[in-house]
């Protein structure tokens, strides 16, 4: 075999092996955001930032609106039982409508330094996710905290804490790192938990490979706001009615 | 006695292009190695997403807090009319007591059977997604979900402990809500059962529609 058949060979193994990653390339269909031209990225942006402002309105409009009927029904209590007045607060209190002060403790997560969400190329382990946000406040009601909030978000049993679009929800608001869990309750406890190597060992081995930051900050005083979003009971009923 | 390099012009030219072609190939290597990392978002634990369903959760929260903005403000002109306030504040009462779970409740939804040996972020993320599809309450193996006291907890031999009682295998989730919303959301292309299957090779979530479920008080 001559040395131009050769090269003639080793030429059309090169172009297939390109070719076949050519296709490879253009049939990776993740992420599909990439694939916005600037306008249209810039037109959501603008569209999901009226959402959020709209929601904050309303979130406030929420927490006034609660704090007005709990003070109507303190000037009621002429004509309403105070027994009952103050079996519902407790009602209320349990559901997450009241601040919760206290000892506990704070865990301050956040993305890897210079990782960027809104990058296509950026690497899924260098990023909080919204399951290392799960598992911390799964871990948090094992160890029976009091209450739980996020980046000010207070977490009820019903809290969703999802991923949208390389974005986190939480009760399904927009929360972005970096992510401040603060839970009420036995701090030491709590704080042990954590800290103990078997617990959370993808996280804390991201936070060791990735430079994920994740620090633990015991607190003699922790002020847990009260839950301000809606109770969606459309479809539960009790048995009687 | 030495030997020189072979300086034939053309013998030059075809390693310059060998070396181009070469260089070319590991650049696509670099770029198509990169876009599987991209690929892996979508085998982690939340459901693959897009803008669309983006401004969908967005919009349809603001909805609902729209809708409990206009509930509390008609629940505050009742509460100061004192003719009412007696019978608004036993229908709150009743309200948190469904809430809380003081009170047995039943409502239209799915039952998700779990196999055996899941672990525990399964069970985390099965319930993160029911909740985030609409459900209004959820119970596990018929304990339901409440307050921050609900955790899932590993214990040795492969249990799992749920708020001081050891769950039996296999777990049954129940929720109540709409059930065509829950069971079309868990089966949706990137859904959890899709991400269950795909992680637990020969075992799958079964999920029944149920026109009533009835969950105990706490």
């Amino acid at each position: 075999m001559t040395m131009t058949t050769r090269l003639s060979i080793i030429f059309v193994l090169l172009g297939v092996t390109i070719g076949v990653f050519f296709a490879a390339q253009f049939r990776t269909d993740v992420p599909l955001d990439s694939a916005y031209p600037a306008d249209q990225y810039v037109a959501r942006q603008n569209l999901i930032k009226d959402y959020i402002d709209e929601q904050g309105v309303l979130r406030n409009q929420i927490a006034n609106l609660n704090k007005q009927i709990d003070e109507q029904q303190k000037k009621n209590e002429a004509v309403l039982s105070k027994t009952k007045l103050s079996h519902l607060d407790d009602l209320k209190a349990s559901a997450g409508l009241t601040t919760v002060v206290g000892r506990g403790i704070q865990i301050d997560l956040s993305d890897s330094p210079g990782a960027n969400r809104e990058s296509v190329g950026v690497i899924p382990e260098a990023l909080v996710q919204a399951a290392d946000i799960r598992d911390i406040v799964n871990l948090l009601r094992t160890g029976h905290s009091d209450a739980i909030s996020i980046n000010g978000q207070r977490v009820l049993a019903t809290t969703p804490i999802t991923a949208v679009g390389g974005n986190i929800l939480v009760n399904n608001s927009y929360i972005a790192p970096p992510f401040e869990i603060v839970a009420a309750g036995d701090e030491n406890f709590l704080y042990q938990r954590l800290k103990d190597p078997a617990i959370l060992p993808e996280l804390k081995k991201r936070a060791s490979n990735f430079k994920l930051q994740f620090n633990l900050t015991l607190k003699s005083h922790v002020n847990i706001p009260a839950y301000n979003g809606d109770f969606r009971l459309k479809y539960v009923t009790t048995p009687e009615s | 006695m030495l030997q020189l390099p072979n300086l034939n012009p053309l013998n030059t030219e075809r390693r310059r292009a060998i070396f181009i072609t070469s260089f070319i190939l590991g650049v696509f290597v670099i770029v198509q190695s990169r876009s599987f990392d991209g690929l892996t978002q979508i085998s982690t634990r939340d459901s693959a997403s897009n803008t669309f369903r983006e401004l969908q959760v967005l919009r349809d929260t603001n909805r609902n807090l729209q809708s409990e903005t206009v509930s509390l403000q008609d629940l505050l002109e009742k509460t100061k009319d004192s003719s009412s306030s007696l019978k608004v504040l036993e229908q709150e009462i009743k309200k948190f007591e469904v809430i809380n779970g003081n009170q047995k409740i039943k409502g239209p939804g799915i039952i998700v059977h779990v196999p055996d040996h899941t672990e525990l972020a399964s069970l985390i993320d099965l319930t993160n997604e029911l909740l985030n599809t609409g459900a209004e309450a959820i119970s596990v193996n018929g304990v339901r979900l409440i307050g921050n006291s609900f955790g899932f907890d590993a214990i040795p031999n492969g249990q799992v402990l749920m708020n001081g009682m050891i769950l039996e295998p296999p777990y049954t989730f129940s929720a109540i809500g709409d059930s065509s919303v829950l069971e079309n959301s868990l089966r949706q292309a990137g859904g959890i059962v899709q991400r269950y299957d795909r992680k637990h090779p020969g075992k799958t979530l079964k999920i029944e529609k149920k026109d009533r479920i009835d969950i105990d008080k706490v």
